[in-house]
């Protein structure tokens, strides 16, 4: 076994000692990937990996280094701006994702990538 | 001159919007890193400058054309040889590339010869394997659970 074999073998046993909560971030981050176009409800995903809400919340933090509505905020617009790389209007982009405001959608969308979504289009258009 | 490092005089600033476009891994040989990281991993070339006798020499991934480029940058800096070496040595990887089944690219790679210092580990939410990329680096793959 070579060292760096031997240094993921000994962090691993320190911070991941108890399975069931790696399993449990995990079971959330596909939840999340499955249904990130509908809205999600953590207390029912919560409610069915036998814990709670915010004990989740921790979890998935500690395991992803970042919140589960984080993460499906990711998602959702790294899916619209493939579809909007495609043939989608801005809107039709805007509620696929699971968005039902204009106005979030653009503001979070500018937050991730830097440009509105109208913007972010029009660049991959003249690609 | 003090050097301030608080976030609220930095966000004051109209700084402009940085973006990491390119990383480098060094290599003993382009011919050769580009043969491997194109047909064996599967990178598409994305420049290739003159620059003397080496090339500026750019790998995409084919399922990202416009993301972050890869340089494969000549190793003939002697102390990143050295830096080089150490980290091969001490079997540990210089890059991480993400891949969507770590098993079934595991196989692939092996069937074609590639050697791994390290099978396929699960690390909490991730999935770990290391393997030589045969131009002085151990590189790992990576699938997030």
């Amino acid at each position: 076994m070579t060292n760096f074999n031997q240094a993921i073998a000994k962090l691993t046993g320190q911070l991941y000692h108890n399975g069931n909560q790696a399993e449990r971030a995990i079971c959330t981050r596909k939840f999340i990937d499955h249904h990130f176009d509908m809205p999600i409800p953590l207390d029912k995903i919560a409610h069915a990996v036998h814990c709670s809400k915010f004990h989740l919340n921790r979890e998935f933090k500690r395991h992803y280094g970042i919140t589960p509505s984080q993460y499906l905020k990711d998602q959702r617009i790294l899916e619209a701006k493939k579809l909007l790389s495609g043939n989608s209007s801005v809107s039709s982009a805007c509620y696929t994702v699971g968005y039902d405001s204009l106005s979030t959608f653009s503001m979070l969308f500018r937050q991730w990538t830097g440009s509105s979504p109208s913007d972010y289009k029009k660049a991959r258009m003249n690609k | 001159m003090t050097l301030r490092c608080d976030a609220e005089f930095y966000g004051k600033l109209n700084r402009p919007k940085m973006k990491i476009t390119v990383t480098s891994v060094m290599v003993n040989d382009q011919a050769k890193a580009l043969k491997f990281y194109t047909e064996l991993l599967g990178f598409q070339k994305k420049r290739d400058i003159p620059l003397g006798d080496d090339s500026w020499l750019t790998v995409v991934s084919s399922e990202q054309p416009d993301g972050v480029e890869l340089l494969l940058e000549p190793a003939k800096f002697e102390p990143s040889r050295v830096y080089q070496k150490a980290l091969f040595d001490a079997d540990i990887p210089c890059m991480i590339f993400s891949v969507d089944n770590i098993q079934k690219e595991y196989e692939r790679l092996s069937g074609l010869g590639i050697k791994f210092s390290m099978q396929p580990t699960q690390m909490g939410i991730a999935s770990l394997a290391v393997f030589d990329d045969t131009c002085g680096n151990k590189i790992q793959i990576a699938q997030t659970l």
